[in-house]
């Protein structure tokens, strides 16, 4: 658990979104290509690749906001700083 | 271009239109990731592609069962010319003119029925396409591919069957049916044979398929056996 947390920690995660978002793009692109073009490459890549890819999509954009809520714990949790200026 | 596209494809489109002007709208603003832009997301990442894949898939496995699908294999030319050929009297032309069959006249003949008879049609379909790509039929001419195309298993008459029950009174009257009864029902003799109703895809036999259809006076000089090579590979 604790390494999860230092991983969450170093994953960027407007990379993570990205990466995601162009993973689900090549996704959605076989789906398209498999109803425009039903050839039976085409189809069975839709149906096997396009769904595997679609599920680490989502599992990428869990993990970006897993690690984007852990981040705003912690910001939370650090005390803010005292002005201990005159 | 997508005229051919059932309303479940165009439901598979249309979400995945939707999904990807979010995530390219995000990809090109990248706004702050707040509540609102987390949602959008949740919807361009997780329920849009979702349906998509679920209609998609739909759209797919219906497209399967159709004479186009299974004609874009080079190898089923033939076949698939034949069945589309309003002067062919085979067996395979004569029953894809009838509107039950329609435009999925392999699916409704070559398909398994029963409880598990869809999955197992879709297993062996896989099968076809791996022999294709993988099992070298995608290099063969026609003429090279054709006496090469065999049924996994011999024809199973129950397909038959399901149309043509065994039951009425116009099929107990033909005396070929009653002296092969029990022929017919374990598949030792196949309807679609040479002698009775004449194979399916008489152009794949060495002789064309010649004396495809029996005329009722013939005599028989011994029971045809279930076809082991025919159709599709």
């Amino acid at each position: 658990m604790t390494r999860l947390r230092m991983m969450l920690d170093r994953w960027a995660v407007p990379v993570l979104i990205r990466l995601a978002c162009v993973v689900a793009l090549s996704a959605l692109g076989l789906t398209v290509g498999s109803i425009v073009y039903p050839r039976p490459l085409l189809v069975m890549a839709a149906s096997s690749i396009g769904q595997m890819l679609s599920l680490v999509a989502l599992g990428l954009y869990a993990l970006a906001v897993l690690a984007d809520s852990l981040r705003s714990e912690k910001r939370e949790a650090v005390p803010p700083a005292v002005d201990e200026s005159p | 271009m997508i005229d051919h596209v059932s309303p479940v494809g165009f439901v598979a489109l249309l979400c995945s239109l939707c999904a990807a002007i979010i995530l390219v709208v995000y990809l090109v603003r990248r706004p702050p990731l707040d509540l609102s832009t987390k949602l959008w997301l949740f919807v361009g990442l997780g329920v849009l592609p979702g349906l998509s894949s679920a209609t998609g898939t739909t759209a797919g496995l219906q497209k399967t069962t159709e004479v186009s699908f299974c004609g874009s294999c080079h190898v089923m030319d033939l076949h698939v010319a034949d069945a589309r050929d309003p002067a062919s009297q085979s067996l395979a032309a004569r029953h894809s003119r009838n509107p039950f069959f329609g435009d999925r006249s392999c699916y409704t003949c070559h398909s398994d029925y029963g409880r598990f008879g869809y999955f197992m049609t879709k297993l062996n379909g896989m099968k076809h396409v791996q022999k294709y790509y993988l099992g070298g039929f995608h290099r063969l001419s026609h003429e090279e591919a054709v006496p090469q195309l065999a049924l996994f298993k011999p024809y199973d008459n129950t397909n038959c069957r399901q149309c043509h029950t065994t039951t009425l009174a116009d099929w107990m009257r033909t005396p070929d049916h009653i002296a092969l009864k029990e022929e017919l029902d374990s598949n030792q003799v196949s309807c679609a044979s040479a002698g009775c109703h004449g194979y399916a895809h008489p152009f794949t036999k060495p002789d064309g398929g010649a004396g495809v259809v029996a005329k009722p006076a013939a005599a028989k000089p011994e029971v045809p056996s279930a076809p082991s090579k025919e159709e599709a590979p």
